[in-house]
Order: structure tokens, then C-alpha cells, then sequence
């Protein structure tokens, strides 16, 4: 069993992980928890449905319109919402308030829309699995994994070693010395939310393939999850969102296969509590505890 | 014309708040006590409390707080438990609720106020959330997620407050108090100058002000109101569980305070409202199924278009000081 | 221009407030969209119902069942020839809201309430309909307080302690010892948790393991590896069907060849279009079976598929036949008395529905509990 469990644990972990690395590469940037990634996750889960399951289109290229279509709408938030606030001189206060607002439209548009029943979401793989020992691995599981670690490749190559990457770290660093350097702040700041939106998309489609199924209650438990990872690994850290979301998986995991269910919850929360008092920057956060 | 409107109130400010409360307190008569209505505001009361408790806590340490609910749901679980078990009432609850909460606030304003603004807004949630964990889990005291039901109504030394128009008097009774509370703490001189200086910590240093004991006080006073919100609600519902007090419930009070403005008693109460009252309208108007996604357009709308919600920037005291100053010598149209 | 729309902002919101003092009217809209507005002289009904949030389709569902039998009803004639009109109330599926509405019903003229869905939103406020009067004939309420609240309380869902008993005598007839047992953390849950535990034991059955869930739980992979490696033959489940769906196809990917039941309100169409393949076989201890046989389900069936296009679930079954018995009680006493009506309702020792003639005790219903499976890709009775 311990064999399996661990394969579960993984998986679970990749799904936070996945529905995290969007977030902290917001926050890591602006400093603005993005309340609309949760849902920007169901959207794109959403959007991929439609065009896999009801019109029958290739996964890989359902999975890349949705990607772009929710990809774009991110970026027009960004554009139509926040954009304006920044160049009023409005605080991040009022940015947070915005993505929220949209972030409850958008979630409940599709309530309306789609209703709140629980929607199929077909098996790319056909149900393929690996057989050992004593576990079972599905392909979907393998592809869960698998694609949370091209995430975190990808994104960290963006970050640290392309012009675009440098830009972000600077205007994470300082947003004003950056512009003065000549850094077109509003144009990156648009690509990251495009690129921040496409993770959650990307994350929201795979794990309703891997639980074959999405409803609308998928908003709600994936928030407070993606909080309490982000917040595990060091909000704004990309390593931190992946190392956070795994141990929250891990834990849980094993919480509930060795203990009991009921507590998997008080057991990460115990976690979070620790971290929040002895190391609130998370994980790998960086230290910029302000004494007063 | 605004402007003339807003000088106006400004000088006869002590007349439009009489007539104000003098409304609020016919407002059952002219709803010709219809419980539906006056159940309305009664729910209407009860969140101005818990915005004006959000106002003080975010006036004091600029931050806003995404998990005021959990003091709102401590506050409703004490004065619950208290009733379940023991067969106590007001004002043991109210006061038992107020002082759970109070605590509480003691704990996060403790934890947090070290922390840098960076990662305060973040924290608020996860303590919200885990305050929704813990009631869910300790269920030898909290019934877990049955929630705990069968409150009975608030009873002060045997009179039952077992209407809504009796609740109302009541719940507006809590709200003059917490207005009265919160404007002789905001508004006193230690007070003012912890909110002129709270982004500026050296300033407020240097003038041996005490500054994080005195935002740990508002902290806890603002929880405790709060809490007393919260055993409002438990004893009027009669039912309460742990998913009525998360993140959604966060959101619907910050909402609030935003949409009246931050910093602004008549606005807070006037966000709490106003809030209260849409959902009912979009009901009336057959558009419930849109409710969240106008509240939520709504809400994105209002941070665009005035930031500082509808009253925020609106500071009556300022504004006789300017009129005076205009009337006294020449100048300019100062901008509104 | 910032100013101007301030200003019309807070013009609107004292206009409303002001306007909210008058007359609100409910909400009656049907589930088409149409609105009606009820004349003179018709009879009103209101039913309150989680129009909107999570639970939206079974407010769907409540809406199809109580039109479709009023529309029946009076085209049949009516009452006496005045047509029966429903008011329908949205609860959001929580209680503050239930509070809400419930305020505006009992002040309306209603003969009784059909709903709310769930039990919470029934607990918190059935005194108040009990102290008005007037009938809170609940759809699905399945906690056993429900209907002990007074008599004006009536479900139309079998409690948990006769389900639970049913289901442990079917289990331990058909040769079962070793079962785990999966709930939903909720009051509904734990009440089907602690019968089952207790009857099954009592009869001297194995309860391998019981393990919790909250609604929200997505990922049950760790706790069904804990149930599979345990070697149960049985995996009993209290749950609602977006879980129920997890549920099964999780334990089918791990390998679980055993049996799989489920109580509560899991049988739902989408189970079968989701899980597919994996869900032949799996049994549901139930309140209501597509292929009953007798007269009165087979028109049920038959006219909803007809109206609406898919087959009714259990949820539209319970809605309908509330309906049915609250009309029938109207057509036996009028509707002058809802006193009178809510008591009859809550003990009528012969009540004509889909099933046959049974009573209803104490304001619950004594009906027969099929027991449904998942056949060839649909859902059909298994005893």
C-alpha cells in the first residue's frame, strides 16, 4: 500500500502544485494576490471541456485553445481592470479587489451557463494504465506529474534566464526604477498575467482529466488549497509553489491513508500554522520580516 | 452641486445623523412591520456591525483583512455553545462572544502585525481558514459540521426577542453601540495619530507613541465587535455551522467597506446596507440567478471608478475647516 | 464624469431602499423562464427551493416535478374548477436564506411549502411554520429531527434509521460480511453513518473501516487504496453524486472488483454519463426506481419524459409526489384550513401514491425502498 499511497501523494501534490506555480508567479511579480486564478482554473477546465468532450476536438489542441482563450481573457483583465487602477495611482488593495470582483463574476457566469452539475471529462488516454507490485499507475496520473515538473521547468527558465524574465525580477524588485530603465512595465506586466493565467487553465483542465469529472465546487476547494501551498512554500517563490503543493499533497495523502480522513485538514493546517509562526515568509521565501 | 450637497451635511452634520437614526429607528413602523422587510434589517444591522468592525481593524493597520469572518463565526460559536450546553443568554453570550473573539484578535494581531504588509493579506485568509478547520474538526465542542442548532432567542432577564421587529431594535441597539465604540477610539488623539502615521512607522516612533500597543488594542476591540455580530446571528438564525463563516462570508463583508468607503463610519454602515438590500431587489426583479456575477461586476466597477468606495473620500470635519477657511479669506475652488 | 456616476450610484441605492419598503413580489418564474401572476381567485402553493448556488439542478429538478403535477392537477379541472399556481423561493441551499424567505412566505396566503432540499435549511425553519401553521412538507429531508419538529413538518424521504436498517437486512441477505463504510461529513451523513454501524454490528457484520468526507473532497485516492488493500466486499457509501462519481471511479481504477452501494442522494443521471463502463453494477438504496412496476411511476415517467426531455430523478419523484399529496389532502378537506391540511399531511393513513396506498406516520412516509442498479447503462430496479 505505501507503494500507492506514495504514487497519490505525488499526484495530489502535482495538482497543487500546478494550481499554484499561476498564483505565486503573480504575486511573485506585482505583489497582488490574483483572486481571479481560481477562476481563470475553472474557466480553462471549462473552456477544454466544451471543445473536447461536447465537440469532439483532438485533446492537444482543445487543451491549447483553451489555454490561449483563457490566457487572453487574464491578459484583458489585466488591460481593462488593472491597468487603470495602476495608472491612477491606486493602490494593490484595490487591483486585489478587482481580480476578486471578476474572479466571483466569471466563477458564477459559469454556474449560470453551465449549470452546477457535474460534468464529464473523458479520459485522454483511454483509461491506459501501468501495472507493478502492488500499485497501479494511470497514464493520466503519469501525464499529471509529469507535466507539473515541464511547468516548473518552463516557467523557471522564463524567469531566470530570458530578457522577459529579467524584466519581471526587476519590476518585482522595483517597480518604478524599472520603468525608469526603460522596461515597458505595462506590456510585461500584461504577458504575466497571460502567462500566469495559462498555468491555472493548464492546471484546472488536467486535474478534471485526472478526476474525470468538473463542477462548479472545484472553485472553492481549490482556493483555499492554492493559498495554503503558496503560503507553505513562500508566496511569490515558484520553487516554494511547487515544494508547497507537494507537501500539502504528500500529507494528506498519508494523513489519510494511515490515520484518517477527518484529520487530513488539521494535519496541514498544523503545518501552515508552524511555518506562519517560524518562518511566516514560507518555506523558501525570501526573509523580509519587518520588525517593529 | 455635490459639492454644495456634501458642505451642507458637513455643516449640519449633527441634524442629518438625528434624522438618520431617527429613520432607522421608524423603519419597522414604515414597513408597516412586514417581517419579510424588517428581517432585512435586521441582517442589514448585523453586517454594518461586522463593517465597522472591518473599518476600524483596516483603518489601524492599512491592511485589508480577508478573514474577518473568522471573528464574526468565533463570536456566533461562543454565544452558540453557551446556549447548547449551558442554557445561558444574553448578555452572558454577547459578552462570552465578545471576549472569545477579542482573544483571538489578540492572537492574530500579535502574530501579524511583525509581518510586513507583503504577506499580512495572505495570512488574514489562512486564519480564517483554519478557524473554519478547527470548528469543523472539534466536535466534541462545536458539533463539527452538523453545526449547532436550535439557538434559542435572545432572552434579557425574560423578555424573549422573538420577533423580527423585537430583533431589530435589538440588533440596532448593538449598532449604535459599535458606532459609538469604534468613533471615540477612531477619532480620539492617540487614535487619529495612529491612522495619520500608520504607513509611516519612524515618524509615529519618534513621537513616543506607543504605536504597535495601540494597534493591537484596535485590533482586539475591533474582533470583539466582531464577535458580538456574530452572537447576533446566532441567537436571531438559530442555526449556525462552520461553512457560514469562511471566505465567502470575507468577502461579502470586505465588500461592504469598500463600497462605502474605508475610513468612514456613515460609509461602512452605508456599504452594509446597501449590500443587504441588492440581492433582494435582483430578486425581485427575477435576476437572482445573476446575483453573484453583478456583485462581483460590481465590485471590479466600484475599485475603477472610485476607489476609495462611495463616501471614502469624504471627510466631514475637513470639509467644514475648508468651507470656514474659504468664507474667512480669498482662493480658489479647493477640489472636492 | 466619476462624480455623476457616484452620484447616480447612491441616487439608486435610496431609491431602492425606499422602494423595498413597499411590496416585493416572489419570484414566479417557471422553469422556463415565463413569469405568472396568480389571479383572484387561484390557490397558491410556494416552494422553496436551492434555485441558485451548488445545488441548482436539484432546484431545477423540484421546479419540473411540482409544474409538471400542477399543471396535471389542473388541467384535470382543479379544485373545483380554480387552478392551483406555485410561488417558487429561492434558498440558495442555505439556512440564513431559508430564514429569508421563509419570513415572506408565511405572511402569503399559502396553502403549504413544498422544500426546502436540504435538512439544515428544514431545521432552521420549521418552528416557523409550525407556530404559522402552515405545512413545511420537505423533499428530501432525511435527518431524523426533521419531522419531529411539529406537526406541521412533514418529508417526503424515509429517515436514515429505517434506510440504514433496510439496507444492512438486504446486505446481510445477500451473503456480505466485510464492509467499509464511506460518509459524507455532514448531519445527514453522520446520522447514516452511526444507524448503519449500529444495525450492521448488531447483526453480527463486519464494519471494517468508516471513514468521513467533507462535500469538497475531490481526491479520494488515498482512502479507497486504505479501503481496497483491507480486502472489504462491500464499500457502503452515504454521499451525493459528484462524490458518488469520484467514489467509483476511483475505486474501479485501483482495481476494486467488489460491490459498490450508495445511500443518499446519488442517483443521478450524471453518475452514469461520467463513469461509464465503471459504473455497471453499482446499486443505490433508493427512494424512487424508473422501472417500478406499477401504474402510477410508469405515467410519472412517462409524462416527465414527455415535458422535459430526460428521465425524472429521485428528486423529482419526491417533489412530485409531495405535490400529489398535498393536492389530495386539498381536494379532501379545501383550502381554507392549512392547520387542518399540514395535519393530515403529517398523518394520513391513506395516502394514494405512485407506489400504491401507504400512510404517512408521524410526517414520514411508510413506502416500499427500491433498490436501484446501474444496468447496461441505465438505471433499473434491482429488487
Amino acid at each position: 500500500m505505501l507503494l500507492q499511497q506514495l504514487i497519490n501523494g505525488i499526484t495530489l501534490g502535482a495538482t497543487y502544485a500546478l494550481a499554484t506555480v499561476g498564483f505565486s508567479l503573480v504575486y511573485g511579480v506585482l505583489e497582488l494576490a490574483n483572486f481571479a486564478n481560481g477562476a481563470f482554473y475553472i474557466l480553462g477546465a471549462y473552456f477544454a471541456m466544451v471543445l473536447y468532450a461536447s465537440m469532439g476536438m483532438n485533446f492537444a489542441v482543445s487543451l491549447a485553445l483553451a489555454l490561449a482563450g483563457t490566457g487572453i481573457l487574464g491578459a484583458a483583465m489585466d488591460a481593462g481592470l488593472l491597468r487603470p487602477i495602476r495608472s491612477k495611482g491606486g493602490t494593490r488593495t484595490s487591483m486585489m479587489i478587482s481580480t476578486l470582483g471578476v474572479g466571483t463574476a466569471i466563477t458564477n457566469l459559469i454556474i449560470v451557463l453551465f449549470g452546477s452539475e457535474t460534468k464529464r471529462f473523458p479520459d485522454a488516454f483511454g483509461g491506459k494504465r501501468l501495472e507493478f507490485a502492488s500499485a497501479v499507475v494511470t497514464y493520466k496520473q503519469l501525464f499529471t506529474i509529469l507535466l507539473c515538473i515541464v511547468v516548473m521547468v518552463v516557467l523557471s527558465i522564463l524567469v531566470y534566464r530570458t530578457k522577459l524574465g529579467r524584466a519581471m525580477r526587476a519590476i518585482s524588485q522595483n517597480p518604478v526604477a524599472a520603468r525608469l530603465m526603460g522596461i515597458d512595465t505595462n506590456t510585461v506586466i500584461l504577458l504575466t498575467f497571460f502567462i500566469g493565467t495559462m498555468c491555472a487553465a493548464l492546471s484546472g483542465t488536467v486535474v478534471s482529466m485526472y478526476l474525470g469529472s468538473l463542477d462548479t465546487t472545484m472553485y472553492s476547494s481549490v482556493n483555499i488549497k492554492m493559498f495554503a501551498s503558496a503560503i507553505l512554500g513562500g508566496v511569490g517563490s515558484l520553487p516554494g509553489a511547487v515544494l508547497g503543493g507537494m507537501i500539502l499533497g504528500m500529507l494528506e495523502t498519508f494523513v489519510s491513508g494511515y490515520i484518517s480522513t477527518a484529520y487530513k485538514d488539521v494535519f496541514s493546517f498544523a503545518i501552515l500554522i508552524l511555518v506562519l509562526l517560524f518562518r511566516p515568509a514560507g518555506l523558501l521565501g525570501q526573509r523580509t520580516i519587518k520588525k517593529v | 452641486m455635490i459639492r454644495k450637497l456634501i458642505s451642507l451635511w458637513a455643516k449640519y452634520e449633527k441634524w442629518v445623523t438625528l434624522v438618520l437614526v431617527a429613520l432607522a429607528v421608524l423603519f419597522p413602523v414604515i414597513s408597516g412591520f412586514n417581517r419579510y422587510v424588517v428581517n432585512i434589517g435586521v441582517m442589514a444591522g448585523i453586517y454594518a456591525i461586522l463593517t465597522l468592525s472591518l473599518n476600524m481593524m483596516t483603518g489601524y493597520t492599512g491592511v485589508v483583512t480577508l478573514g474577518h469572518a473568522a471573528f464574526y463565526g468565533l463570536g456566533a460559536y461562543a454565544a452558540g455553545i453557551l446556549n447548547w450546553r449551558l442554557g445561558l443568554n444574553v448578555p452572558l453570550t454577547f459578552i462570552a462572544a465578545m471576549v472569545v473573539s477579542g482573544l483571538f484578535g489578540l492572537l492574530l494581531g500579535l502574530t501579524t502585525l511583525q509581518l510586513s504588509g507583503r504577506y499580512l493579506t495572505i495570512v488574514t485568509l489562512s486564519f480564517c481558514e483554519i478557524i473554519r478547520i478547527l470548528l469543523i474538526n472539534l466536535e466534541w465542542l462545536t458539533r463539527g459540521p452538523l453545526g449547532i442548532t436550535n439557538i434559542k432567542k435572545a432572552n434579557l432577564f425574560g423578555f424573549v426577542f422573538n420577533t423580527a421587529t423585537k430583533n431589530y431594535y435589538l440588533v440596532l441597539a448593538m449598532v449604535l453601540l459599535s458606532v459609538f465604540i469604534v468613533h471615540r477610539v477612531m477619532n480620539s488623539r492617540t487614535g487619529r495619530a495612529i491612522i495619520a502615521l500608520k504607513n509611516d512607522e519612524t515618524a509615529a516612533s519618534s513621537m513616543s507613541v506607543n504605536v504597535f500597543a495601540y494597534k493591537l488594542r484596535a485590533f482586539c476591540i475591533s474582533s470583539a465587535i466582531a464577535g458580538l455580530a456574530g452572537a447576533l446571528y446566532a441567537h436571531y438564525i438559530g442555526y449556525i455551522d462552520p461553512n457560514s463563516f469562511g471566505f465567502t462570508q470575507s468577502i461579502q463583508i470586505l465588500s461592504m467597506g469598500i463600497l462605502g468607503g474605508l475610513g468612514n463610519i456613515f460609509g461602512s454602515i452605508f456599504g452594509a446596507v446597501s449590500l443587504s438590500v441588492l440581492p433582494e431587489l435582483l430578486r425581485s426583479i427575477g435576476l437572482e440567478d445573476f446575483r453573484q456575477v453583478i456583485y462581483g461586476v460590481l465590485l471590479a466597477l466600484l475599485v475603477l471608478i472610485r476607489p476609495m468606495g462611495i463616501f471614502g473620500k469624504i471627510n466631514l470635519r475637513h470639509r467644514r475647516l475648508q468651507d470656514s477657511l474659504q468664507l474667512a479669506g480669498e482662493g480658489e475652488e479647493a477640489e472636492a | 464624469m466619476k462624480k455623476i456616476l457616484a452620484a447616480i450610484l447612491i441616487a439608486a441605492m435610496i431609491l431602492s431602499l425606499a422602494a423595498c419598503g413597499g411590496n416585493s413580489t416572489p419570484s414566479t418564474t417557471k422553469a422556463d423562464g415565463t413569469t405568472q401572476a396568480a389571479s383572484k381567485d387561484d390557490i397558491k402553493l410556494a416552494s422553496i427551493a436551492p434555485i441558485t448556488g451548488n445545488l441548482a439542478q436539484h432546484g431545477v429538478s423540484i421546479q419540473n416535478a411540482v409544474n409538471l403535477r400542477l399543471k396535471q392537477y389542473n388541467e384535470a379541472g382543479g379544485y373545483q374548477g380554480r387552478k392551483v399556481v406555485v410561488d417558487f423561493y429561492d434558498d440558495q441551499g442555505t439556512a440564513a436564506e431559508a430564514v429569508n424567505v421563509a419570513n415572506k412566505i408565511v405572511d402569503g396566503n399559502y396553502i403549504a411549502c413544498v422544500g426546502p432540499y436540504t435538512s439544515a435549511c428544514g431545521l432552521a425553519i420549521g418552528s416557523l411554520f409550525g407556530e404559522e401553521n402552515i405545512t413545511l412538507y420537505a423533499v428530501s429531508a432525511s435527518h431524523e429531527d426533521f419531522a419531529k419538529q411539529n406537526d406541521m413538518c412533514t418529508t417526503q424521504c424515509a429517515p436514515q434509521s429505517r434506510s440504514r436498517e433496510f439496507e444492512c437486512d438486504w446486505l446481510w441477505d445477500e451473503g456480505y460480511r466485510k464492509v467499509a463504510y464511506l460518509y459524507l461529513n455532514d448531519d445527514t451523513g453522520n446520522a447514516a453513518q452511526n444507524w448503519f454501524s449500529k444495525f450492521w454490528t448488531a447483526k453480527g457484520g463486519e464494519l471494517v473501516l468508516s471513514e468521513s468526507f467533507l462535500a469538497d473532497q475531490k481526491d479520494f485516492s488515498a482512502v479507497m487504496t486504505k479501503i481496497v488493500s483491507s480486502g472489504v466486499e462491500v464499500i457502503s457509501s452515504y454521499a451525493n453524486y459528484a462524490s458518488a462519481i469520484t467514489i467509483i471511479q476511483q475505486a474501479r481504477d485501483l482495481g476494486y472488483k467488489g460491490l459498490i452501494v450508495f445511500g443518499g442522494n446519488a442517483q443521478q443521471q450524471e453518475v452514469i454519463d461520467v463513469c461509464g463502463e465503471a459504473a455497471e453494477g453499482v446499486k443505490f438504496i433508493s427512494q424512487f426506481s424508473n422501472d417500478y412496476p406499477t401504474e402510477g411511476v410508469k405515467a410519472f415517467v412517462e409524462s416527465y419524459e414527455k415535458e422535459y426531455g430526460r428521465k425524472p430523478t429521485q428528486v423529482d419523484y419526491q417533489a412530485y409526489e409531495a405535490t400529489n399529496h398535498i393536492l389530495q389532502v386539498l381536494d379532501e378537506l379545501g383550502p381554507d384550513d392549512t392547520k387542518a391540511i399540514g395535519e393530515k399531511i403529517h398523518n394520513n393513513p391513506k395516502s394514494h401514491s405512485l407506489y400504491g396506498d401507504y400512510p404517512y406516520v408521524n410526517g414520514v412516509p411508510q413506502f416500499p425502498l427500491p433498490i436501484v442498479q446501474i444496468k447496461d447503462g441505465v438505471y433499473c430496479t434491482y429488487k
